[in-house]
């Protein structure tokens, strides 16, 4: 059995505004395998926002203790944390966080950019082809549809290889044909082995993944696999 | 390290793109910069410029020459007055002037077009002129001029103009004056240092003649003598000898002083010196203003740009990645208007050099260029990293999770 790549046990977060503390968790644990596909379900104020950030390296946690591929997150600097969601991490966002008048490929670049990777243009093409955009690699995000930015935007997180993309409501600005596409994709994604962790309060949409996790007020209510699991169809 | 300088290299690109998208906002945040830098430049270049050229109004002769007369308040004028022997009994008292000469100024009566008019004559030496005038025509007065006490004369453009008109050769011609016959030997050009510190004499109706006429004309008394010294080193050392020499021909209560041009020299670089520090701090202070606006445009757009930075963080930016991309923009937007700033600066420095020094001096000498784009570079540079490092650390301190929530 090998590591998981997500290792959280018994993760708080506390957040102070002025006097009053807001436990936003209360002591989460579970772990993620690679090539797992997780949803994250709760409604709002369930905490699963924090969890993302968690997750993504974009904060730390009060107490308890959180491993991405191994590494006590913890212990890590600011600037060992950029480095890791550099290497580590893809992030897909709900409204796509694409950098306009700046052209998908370079978009899809920048974390190459970041990395000091040379090759960067090439391996942009690629990815854009991959996520079925190579015809439109030179338009900027306003030229593009919802739906392209969002592939856009998955392209630039999978550009690093990193060893989990992490998509927080990835298809909430999405309509549903749309969104079936971009759950088309990600499956494929995971098919190829990519181990994805999705937020999201849409049940029809978690439902394509292989296991949710339910958060209620700070906790782990429900954590299964899904059974009737929705596959999408392959292109 | 190779990685890093393609970085660099990148940033550079990336942050003369952001500028350029914002054309006008760009020049309009440089504007403030472009004026301090542009007056600063063209204050350091005319001031510069005209130091060396009023500088080199001044002839050799008169760099390595004194001008020596009696003090206005003293305890026996009539005591310290200096005769034109003096100038004889000088020379010999100190071996290591080159000459002495006593000069004269003095009104003189002529007739033209049957009306009185009064020149100003004055005396010279052989070969010899206070400045670089050039002679329009003619030639200085030679040796055997003064030892055969000649009545020749050079006239000044103005007198020229005045006594004997504007046509054909004025050298051989005579002008009268109290009486006798001068010979025209020469003619200065026309005024182009008039006034300036009383050096020129071109613009008066002003007759030079040898000073070996002073006697014959019945004066024993001059002005004041002008004393040679070897060279513009020895000046004040000749000087002080001769005075000490004054004093044991007319006694210890005669007191007397000495003016040379190495002091006018000094004088004159000090004053342009100060006049330029002055214009120099207050087109500082421009720049200063300049500098807090370029800092408000940078505050502005990392305000503007709170989710792009939210993005690049979030991608894997670190902070130092972000301060390197603002404090870039900052820095570029500095120095391109410090160029623009130059080029106005020196375009400026050339007009007034070549409309208004122009009409002090014949000789301008331009001025220093290294020194002047060193100083742009210097000044705008400076202001960059003054101005461009807070808004890029605030920039880089910005949190991720709250940057990417910012409308």
């Amino acid at each position: 059995m090998s590591e998981p790549v997500v290792l959280m046990e018994d993760v708080a977060k506390i957040y102070e505004i002025g006097d009053i503390k807001v436990q936003a968790l209360r002591g989460v644990s579970f772990a993620v395998d690679p090539g797992e596909y997780v949803a994250i379900m709760g409604p709002s104020g369930s905490g699963k926002s924090t969890l993302m950030n968690l997750i993504g390296c974009l904060d730390k946690p009060s107490t308890g203790s959180y491993r991405l591929d191994g590494v006590d997150v913890a212990t890590q600097s600011d600037q060992q944390l950029a480095a890791m969601r550099l290497a580590k991490l893809g992030f897909v966002f709900q409204g796509f966080n694409l950098l306009a008048r700046t052209s998908a490929v370079r978009n899809v670049a920048l974390p190459l950019f970041y990395a000091g990777d040379r090759d960067r243009e090439a391996k942009a093409k690629a990815a854009l082809t991959r996520v079925g955009l190579g015809g439109r690699i030179y338009h900027r995000p306003n030229e593009l549809s919802g739906g392209e930015q969002q592939r856009v935007a998955i392209a630039r997180a999978l550009i690093n290889s990193p060893s989990v993309v992490l998509a927080d409501e990835p298809t909430g600005n999405l309509d549903s044909t749309t969104a079936e596409g971009i759950m088309t994709l990600f499956r494929r994604l995971n098919d190829e082995g990519h181990t994805i962790i999705m937020v999201t309060h849409d049940d029809d949409i978690a439902k394509h993944a292989k296991r949710i996790i339910r958060l209620r007020d700070g906790l782990v209510v429900e954590d299964a696999p899904v059974e009737q699991r929705t596959l999408a169809s392959v292109e | 390290m190779n990685s890093a300088v393609t970085k660099l290299g990148e940033f550079i690109g990336q942050a003369l793109e952001v500028l350029w998208r914002n054309g006008m906002r760009s020049l309009l945040t440089m504007l403030g910069l472009i004026i301090g830098v542009g007056s600063v430049i063209a204050i350091l270049a005319v001031g510069d410029s005209t130091t060396k050229s009023v500088l080199n109004i001044l002839s050799p002769y008169s760099l390595a020459s004194a001008f020596i007369f009696p003090k206005q308040q003293q305890p026996d004028p009539l005591l310290a007055q200096i005769r034109y022997d003096d100038a004889d009994r000088v020379r010999r008292a100190v071996p290591d002037a080159k000459a002495v000469l006593p000069i004269m100024s003095l009104p003189m009566e002529t007739r033209v077009n049957h009306q009185d008019k009064t020149v100003r004559v004055i005396t010279a030496g052989a070969g010899q002129g206070t400045d670089t005038t050039p002679l329009a025509e003619g030639r200085l007065f030679s040796d055997q001029d003064l030892s055969a006490h000649r009545r020749v004369a050079i006239l000044s453009a103005q007198a020229r103009h005045e006594l004997l008109g504007d046509e054909g050769s004025a050298i051989g011609r005579f002008v009268r004056l109290n009486g006798s016959d001068f010979e025209v030997v020469g003619v200065q050009a026309p005024p182009i240092n008039q006034g300036l510190l009383g050096a020129g004499t071109t613009g008066l109706i002003t007759v030079t003649i040898p000073y070996t006429l002073i006697p014959e004309l019945g004066y024993t008394f001059v002005f004041g003598l002008t004393i040679v010294a070897p060279d513009g080193s020895s000046v004040t050392k000749v000087a002080n000898e001769a005075i000490a020499a004054l004093k044991k021909i007319h006694g210890s209560r005669a007191q007397y002083e000495e003016r040379d041009i190495k002091q006018l020299n000094e004088g004159i670089q000090r004053v342009f010196g100060i006049l330029t520090g002055v214009i120099g701090v207050v087109a500082g202070i421009s720049l200063i203003v300049g500098g807090v606006g370029i800092m408000n445009i940078m505050l502005v757009s990392v305000t503007e740009r709170t989710r792009e930075i939210g993005i690049r963080k979030a991608i894997g930016a670190t902070r130092g990645d972000i301060v390197l991309q603002f404090f870039i923009e900052a820095l570029l937007l500095c120095l391109v208007g410090g160029l623009i700033g130059l080029i106005i600066g020196v375009v400026l420095a050339e007009l007034v050099i070549h409309v208004w020094i122009k009409q002090l001096t014949p000789n301008i000498i331009s001025f220093g260029w290294g020194q002047i784009i060193a100083v742009a570079l210097l000044f705008s540079a400076g202001v960059g990293v003054l101005f461009g490092t807070y808004p890029a650390v605030r920039a880089s301190y910005l949190n991720p999770i709250e940057a990417l929530r910012y409308e």
